[in-house]
């Protein structure tokens, strides 16, 4: 299997605190990585970091490849339609439509297809923030904390998309708080990060 | 209306506005120079001498020149004066009858600024000069001249701070106007969309808006320039066009520039 993301020895300091020490991981293609973590424990960080968004103090991180990072910050086309702003990520040449339609069925966004970003309710821009990333065809997505901002309902329709997701070959690696829902699929990987320290289980 | 495509039609029309004013202002201050540099020379001072060597002519000029404020003379001797004379009079045979009378020759001095009271003083002082018979300022008329100028230059400032506010203001109009397409590049760029792809993907975009609107505000200043222009206005050289073309594409180029 293609290795993704691979980090060796990776640590992080900040003016405070060490956040995360002797960090070891491997990313390879087809994987799903449940990475858990409580508040404040520096997953959005390690995360960053893993994206090559955040220069460590110390360790190696090799990147295969390019590596989309969906965080709580991510910008949307607030004047656009929720159509748009998917459609503004695929490519044109190619007849995406269906694509558009099923993602935008299984985020639970077709009936919204419509209306801009900007009217949407907090839990509805989430679900859109994550089916713009869903709709890159890049060969790993890494979501930090996504499900913090939706109800139960929709946390089981983004795991069942990233699912989906994952079974077309896309690697993906979330950050959150809870534990691993049920809802992933088998051969999960489970990573913790607790008192600075990553381990897997 | 789609909101892309409404934001697209405002970022048009923001940028012709723009483009618009920055042409009128150039153009203005183009023609406003232009016209006067034509008051400018049609404001002298004639002196008359009496001196008729070439030599002598010389000397009286350079003389002259070194009077502070003198922008440049033009000599006309007796031959020249009496063969303009020729040129301009109705009735030829009064030349025949002058022709014993010695005509002096005359200096054109032309002043440097359109200041009332510096042409007094260059007049004075040529006056003062041992080979100078007599000189004529104009008169009164001149005077109103000078007044006139003054108070159109107090107006051209004016308008030129007006435009030179409204380019400003729709410079800054245009800048916002694209914003939409800042917003674009930023989430694509969020999502590692390559810098490449998101430039392909825009540069229609990119460079249709500022062409069209510039074509959009040449035409408007034609037609300005076509109903009003005159012999005094001008229009745009090939400079002026490529620095409006630049100051076009600024807004856009901006955006793309900041965000990915």
């Amino acid at each position: 299997m293609k290795l993704l993301i691979k980090a060796e020895n990776l640590w992080l300091e900040n003016s405070r605190a060490v956040v995360f020490k002797n960090v070891h991981a491997e990313i390879k293609q087809r994987d799903f990585v449940w990475l858990e973590g409580a508040g404040g424990s520096g997953k959005s960080l390690l995360m960053r970091t893993l994206a090559g968004r955040l220069k460590p103090s110390k360790g190696r991180l090799l990147s295969y490849t390019a590596v989309p990072l969906c965080t709580p910050q991510a910008a949307l086309l607030e004047n656009e339609s929720v159509k748009n702003n998917i459609k503004a990520l695929l490519r044109e040449k190619e007849d995406t439509t269906f694509a558009m339609a099923e993602l935008m069925k299984s985020m639970r966004l077709f009936d919204l297809r419509n209306i801009p970003a900007k009217t949407l309710s907090g839990n509805q821009r989430q679900m859109l923030k994550l089916a713009t990333f869903l709709a890159l065809e890049d060969e790993i997505l890494l979501f930090d904390d996504p499900l913090a901002a939706l109800d139960n309902e929709n946390r089981i329709r983004f795991i069942q998309a990233a699912e989906k997701k994952h079974a077309m070959g896309t690697a993906m690696l979330i950050s959150s708080t809870l534990p691993c829902p049920a809802a992933c699929p088998a051969g999960t990987r489970h990573l913790l990060l607790k008192d600075g320290k990553l381990s897997e289980e | 209306m789609e909101n892309s495509a409404r934001n697209k039609l405002i970022a048009l029309m923001a940028h012709a506005l723009f483009l618009t004013c920055a042409g009128a202002l150039f153009m203005f201050c183009g023609s406003s120079g232009r016209y006067f540099e034509k008051l400018k020379n049609s404001v002298f001072i004639t002196a008359y001498t009496e001196c008729r060597s070439e030599a002598d002519l010389a000397a009286v000029k350079n003389r002259i020149a070194a009077i502070s404020g003198v922008k440049h003379i033009v000599i006309l001797t007796e031959n020249e004066v009496f063969a303009a004379l020729e040129g301009a009079l109705a009735k030829k045979d009064i030349l025949l009858s002058i022709k014993d009378i010695e005509i002096p020759s005359i200096l054109k001095i032309y002043p440097g600024t359109l200041n009332y009271e510096r042409f007094g003083k260059i007049a004075e002082q040529i006056n003062a000069l041992a080979e100078i018979k007599s000189s004529d300022t104009g008169g009164n008329a001149v005077k109103k001249l000078f007044v006139f100028a003054s108070d159109f230059k107090k107006a051209v400032r004016f308008i030129t701070a007006l435009l030179i506010l409204s380019a400003l203001a729709s410079a800054a109009a245009a800048f916002v106007s694209m914003k939409y397409l800042s917003e674009k590049f930023q989430f694509l760029a969020e999502r590692n969309v390559p810098r490449r792809d998101i430039v392909f993907k825009y540069a229609a975009e990119i460079t249709l808006i500022p062409l069209s609107s510039l074509i959009i505000s040449i035409l408007i200043l034609l037609a300005f320039y076509q109903t009003t222009g005159g012999n005094t206005m001008v229009f745009f050289t090939y400079p002026r066009t490529l620095l409006l073309l630049l100051l076009a594409s600024l807004p856009s180029a901006v955006r793309l520039i900041k965000s990915v």
